[in-house]
């Protein structure tokens, strides 16, 4: 394998030889996100971590979370509605989860003239972001390569109209679909622009929605914005991307368009649901015909194995993956998903910690 | 005269499919007309939703292509539904739905729910952040044959694991389960003694084949 080296690397020259598939002294290490929970944090609720502006509470989480594992990778995250509710949209909160939208922002076309591209160090719940980049790149600046990122201009595009709505705008008034997502793409590139203002050195995209359209309409109403999005991110100075496949009927599809975005020249790293290891090695393998400098990770399941397994069953899964993806580099070692508020702790320990101890054989 | 009911029917088929809304309105209300059966103009509508159902099972149609067939299905149903008899109550196969208590993801759910009523099943959709003991109380309430909880997101699973064991302690082997969501799985289903359903038309698969138990 080639994940070992003798001499300890620091989480950057870890992350930097990883992506150009030169060996590392140990598996690089994703973020593990359950802070919006406020892990660690007794009688903290989501609601309390997510709507706290000063982005306090989410840092306490996240510096909780990093004093134990000590990940190679820090993303400041909360729920995945954040951009479109700073954009109009209602959400409702529910005991010990994540908030989820009521109600969408522009109800009709004539909707959209009135919905504002949001300022991240102002509105909704985006302070709460911006504000914990400034603590954590305080903090961990040295320590991890921290990102934030948005969850891309389809996803915000379906948070503010509905997904159910905008497949039927896709149909019937394909024009308007566009303006939306346009929209979208301008509120994303305005959200970025602040979170690399407060310090993040990484952003990303990447959701659900855009995991419900056939090929032809992915083309259309996402690969275009999507690219503009990451021209941005380069624009800005961002080092790198981090681009979501959410678990959905055209997961493959996204995979498959990857190379459309016109990512050359950034390290991204495509994570999240891949059928199994052994398919994420072949979409490896794929990536690298085109783009130099991509890693995968993902494949473990967090609504599943992560949640619901021993920490034994984990770790084994953790073993497998690892030593499928690891080997020539370009891989990170990360759930496929965001984990659930809630998750055992010592499930935690289990994903983390015995891919540490299996990064260092060599 | 039999070969323009079944062009007619055909094109009915034809516009719901394609998810013309205006056209299977008024080649509804034209086959009407004509003297076609209300029913076999129903069928013609549900037999439109539950192929497309099927090329969305089989990933050759995606979320976009089935919104506007449904769209174009409930148009239909609009024009023919005042002129059917209605089934005889007992008939049908009694099926209580809902998302569960925690998450108000509703497409899934809501897709399943029509391709159940045109399935011919009456339908009891509790709606969105059920807790599991309304699943339970309704399917008492309406005997139900089958309760089918759905969650997307993970934090749903303690939620339904709850719900799977309300309705068992309410209803015993009266009533089966069904489960399904993104955050649901085979081996959630076997563990907790349910119904796993992929996606809506599996579902409907699971109905036929208790709707053919319970005829019998």
């Amino acid at each position: 394998m080639t994940v070992s080296t003798n001499a300890e690397m620091t989480p950057y020259e870890r992350v930097a030889a990883m992506y150009r598939g030169e060996p590392t002294d140990r598996v690089v290490l994703g973020w593990v996100r359950e802070v919006e929970t406020g892990i660690g944090l007794p009688s903290v609720t989501v609601a309390d971590v997510v709507r706290d502006k000063s982005g306090y509470k989410l840092y306490r989480g996240i510096k909780t979370l990093h004093d134990r594992y000590q990940t190679d990778i820090i993303t400041v995250g909360t729920y995945t509605t954040v951009e479109a509710v700073a954009m109009g949209t209602k959400d409702k909160y529910f005991v010990d989860q994540l908030p989820a939208p009521v109600e969408y922002a522009v109800k009709s076309p004539e909707d959209l003239d009135r919905v504002s591209i949001p300022d991240p160090r102002t509105d909704g719940d985006l302070p709460c972001l911006y504000n914990c980049i400034k603590r954590t790149v305080r903090e961990f600046w040295n320590h991890a390569l921290i990102g934030c990122g948005t969850v891309g201009p389809f996803s915000v595009a379906a948070r503010i109209r509905g997904l159910w709505q905008i497949s039927f705008d896709i149909m019937k008034r394909p024009w308007f679909a566009h303006d939306l997502v346009n929209h979208a793409t301008e509120a994303c590139s305005s959200i970025i622009e602040g979170w690399f203002e407060a310090g993040a050195l990484g952003t990303g995209g990447g959701a659900g929605s855009e995991t419900v359209l056939s090929s032809k309409h992915f083309k259309e109403f996402v690969v275009p914005y999507e690219r503009r999005y990451i021209n941005k991110a380069k624009r800005l100075g961002f080092t790198s991307y981090t681009r979501h496949i959410c678990s959905g009927p055209s997961a493959s599809i996204v995979i498959d368009n990857f190379t459309d975005f016109g990512l050359h020249g950034m390290p991204t790293l495509v994570w999240g649901y891949y059928e199994d290891a052994k398919t994420m090695l072949q979409k490896k393998a794929m990536f690298a015909e085109s783009a130099p400098q991509v890693a995968v990770g993902g494949v473990i399941r967090a609504a599943d194995t992560i949640t619901f397994g021993t920490p034994d069953e984990i770790s084994r899964e953790v073993e497998r993956v690892v030593k499928t993806c690891a080997p020539g580099g370009k891989f990170v070692h990360i759930p496929e998903c965001s984990l659930p508020p809630r998750v055992p702790l010592e499930n935690l320990d289990a994903f983390v910690i015995s891919a540490k101890k299996i990064g260092r054989i060599g | 005269m039999a070969a323009s009911v079944f062009d007619s029917i055909e094109r009915i088929k034809w516009a719901v499919m394609n998810g013309d809304i205006d056209a299977t309105s008024s080649l509804t209300a034209e086959a009407l007309e004509r003297g076609t059966q209300p029913g076999a103009v129903f069928d013609a509508l549900t037999t439109a939703v539950i192929a497309m159902g099927e090329r969305l099972s089989k990933k050759e149609a995606f979320l976009p292509e089935l919104v506007i067939t449904f769209e174009a299905f409930r148009k239909g149903a609009d024009v023919v539904r005042p002129r059917l008899d209605l089934p005889r109550e007992g008939d049908k196969l009694k099926v209580v739905i809902g998302t569960v208590e925690g998450d108000i993801h509703n497409i899934g759910k809501n897709l399943v729910k029509l391709m159940l009523e045109v399935s011919g099943c009456e339908v009891y959709d509790l709606g969105v952040d059920i807790p599991a003991e309304k699943f339970a109380e309704k399917a008492v309430e309406v005997n139900a044959d089958v309760v089918g909880c759905s969650t997307l997101i993970s934090p749903g699973i303690l939620a339904l694991r709850r719900t799977v064991e309300q309705v068992r302690k309410l209803r015993g082997g009266a009533t089966k389960v069904f489960i399904g969501g993104y955050a649901t799985s085979p081996a959630l289903a076997e563990e907790v003694g349910a119904v796993y359903c992929k996606d809506a038309y599996e579902a409907v698969q699971q109905v036929r084949i208790l709707q053919g138990e319970k005829s019998r």
